[in-house]
């Protein structure tokens, strides 16, 4: 099986040799940051780009719960996997409601913390080439002039990647197809909003806006 | 035949109480001295003042095969060493075991010591069947010290078969509350018979109970 | 060819406890040590990358959460052997772990222990054969020599 080249995964624990366990099981295969507090976490997380990230639950001061918050609010969502200590279930449900991927309890063994990491990968994998497939779908059927399936499809993808730009993106173009151009304007500027470095969405909106700008000359000089 | 009770505190010196009361031989072992040295002044008994879960300790309260050991200590760890002790060591047949967490019951009885009880345990289901110290107390007539029940076999020979139950002379005291013969229950009066076989369920007051015993062994 | 990584679970973090569950570790086992004691924790080498639960080895809970039914080995190295002598039981009769070893202080429970099936490790008759060692056989003199 296929493991992404070089993940960059993320450990936040305050007891060290958890952070040595892990960072020892994935050396070599990934990148791997520890972190021994939520300051440390964020600051990281601010700077670099991780495939996924561990989080202990039951860190003192700032837990691991509320530092679970913090990192949804960030832009693409990052898969999370919890450690919690043997019996803690309220802790470990409240977690999986937050939107954890994953939950580990510790003690685990290194064959237990590859097990988990692997299937996440994949599954991240698979989505990612899922979504790719979706694009692709929905840029034939604009092509084709099948909006309607185009919408539905886009509509599908919001409910998947909400937080994602490029459903975004999509549904501008399906508007750009419909004549609809504020409405595109709308949307790429919402897909720029959650990541202000998406090329596709720039160009488009530039694109857009000259084409309107110079539109607008014509109306002007055909007037006068 | 003498009853060893392997620990201390007030659990310790009520049942040694209770049991020399009923008429047998304590004896007392535990690490603590000065408990050892209160009780020795206050009961009737032997007492050994040493670690119970070292083997010349408990050699010293001259364990045989007839006797039955209780161990009482606060630590199941001792107790179950104890146990193991008395019976691998000591071919001790009658082990009984207090253990304080609930969950060691399970390795008490896995290593064959059957009369394994916890306490916590008990009070914690009785707290869940939501039965209340009354009715505790209603049900189960027998305040501790104060009323005794014993249970008694006419067996093959004994002078009681064929007398009258008013003739055979039951000390003062002692009441005869029900007799079980060949698995049924009578209530007795002064005019039934004795029968070899019978199991006589004697009542009587706690300070009447060693006369009972006596008067039973005589009787034998 | 890699060996296999075994998860082992060790009762007391004393000075041996300790440096066997740092070497372990190193060796790549997945190890877990239980000492009611925090301070006893400073016996573990600065890289040790096990897990260290806090609490008393002879209330059962501990060992629940240490995972001991997942155990390929259990080691008894408390200094009470008491304490190793029940928690070695319920390693081996309840939760069936494979290796089961304990720490005998006293020798006069070396045969208990033994009769139970549990592999066991005397401080006293190692150091006494130790020393023995200078004082009979053939190289006893070259040894002393030394």
């Amino acid at each position: 099986m296929r493991i992404l080249e070089k993940s960059r995964i993320l450990v936040v624990d305050d007891e060290k040799n958890v952070r040595t366990m892990v960072k020892k099981v994935f050396e070599g295969e990934f990148d791997v940051d520890t972190a021994s507090n939520a300051e440390e976490a964020l600051d990281l997380l601010k700077k670099n780009k991780y495939d996924l990230v561990f989080l202990d639950l039951d860190m003192p001061v700032v837990n691991g719960i509320e530092l679970l918050e913090r990192m949804k609010k960030g832009e693409n969502p990052i898969p999370v996997i919890m450690m919690t200590t043997y019996g803690s279930v309220e802790e470990a449900v409240k977690a999986m409601k937050l939107g954890a991927k994953d939950i580990i309890t510790k003690p685990f063994t290194q064959e237990e913390v590859t097990k988990v990491v692997e299937e996440i990968l994949k599954e991240k994998e698979d989505e990612e080439s899922n979504i790719q497939d979706m694009e692709k779908r929905i840029k034939e059927a604009l092509t084709v002039g099948d909006i309607k399936r185009a919408r539905n499809m886009v509509l599908e993808l919001f409910r998947l990647k909400p937080s994602s730009p490029i459903p975004h993106f999509l549904y501008s173009l399906v508007n750009e197809k419909e004549g609809k151009l504020e409405e595109a304007i709308k949307h790429l500027n919402a897909s720029l909003s959650l990541d202000p470095s998406y090329e596709p969405a720039k160009r488009k909106l530039g694109q857009i806006q000259r084409s309107s700008k110079s539109s607008n000359e014509r109306k002007e000089r055909n007037q006068s | 035949m003498k009853v060893i009770l392997v620990g201390e505190g007030k659990l310790v010196y009520h049942l040694a109480r209770s049991l020399l009361s009923k008429g047998y031989n304590v004896t007392i072992v535990s690490k603590n001295r000065e408990f050892c040295e209160d009780i020795s002044k206050t009961l009737k008994l032997t007492v050994v003042n040493g670690d119970p879960t070292k083997i010349g300790v408990l050699e010293s309260a001259e364990p045989t095969k007839e006797d039955i050991l209780v161990a009482l200590t606060q630590r199941d760890q001792d107790n179950l060493m104890v146990c193991q002790l008395a019976r691998n060591m000591f071919t001790m047949g009658r082990v009984f075991s207090l253990v304080n967490d609930p969950d060691n019951l399970e390795i008490f009885k896995k290593l064959g010591f059957v009369y394994s009880i916890s306490t916590t345990e008990i009070l914690a289901s009785m707290v869940e069947q939501k039965i209340s110290l009354e009715d505790i107390i209603n049900l189960i007539p027998v305040e501790e010290g104060k009323i005794s029940i014993l249970e008694v076999d006419i067996k093959q020979g004994s002078p009681m078969i064929g007398k009258r139950l008013g003739e055979v002379g039951f000390p003062k005291g002692a009441l005869i509350g029900s007799i079980i013969r060949q698995g049924n229950v009578l209530i007795p009066h002064g005019g039934t018979v004795l029968e070899e076989g019978d199991r006589l369920l004697i009542i009587s007051l706690a300070e009447v109970q060693p006369e009972v015993l006596k008067f039973l062994k005589i009787e034998e | 060819m890699k060996e296999k990584t075994l998860y082992v679970v060790i009762a007391g973090c004393g000075a041996v406890g300790g440096r066997i569950a740092g070497h372990l570790s190193s060796m790549g086992h997945s190890v877990v040590v239980i000492d009611r004691d925090e301070k006893a924790f400073n016996n573990l080498p600065w890289e040790y990358s096990g897990f260290k639960i806090r609490g008393d080895v002879a209330e059962i809970e501990n060992l629940k959460m240490a995972k001991l039914k997942n155990a390929d080995a259990f080691l008894a190295l408390t200094d009470d052997d008491n304490t190793n002598f029940m928690v070695t039981q319920v390693a081996k009769k309840i939760y069936n772990v494979p290796m089961v070893l304990a720490r005998v202080n006293d020798p006069s429970n070396l045969k208990l222990f033994e009769e139970a099936g549990v592999l066991v490790v005397s401080p006293v008759i190692l150091t006494v054969q130790f020393i023995l060692s200078f004082f009979l056989g053939e190289d006893a003199e070259r040894k002393r020599k030394v």
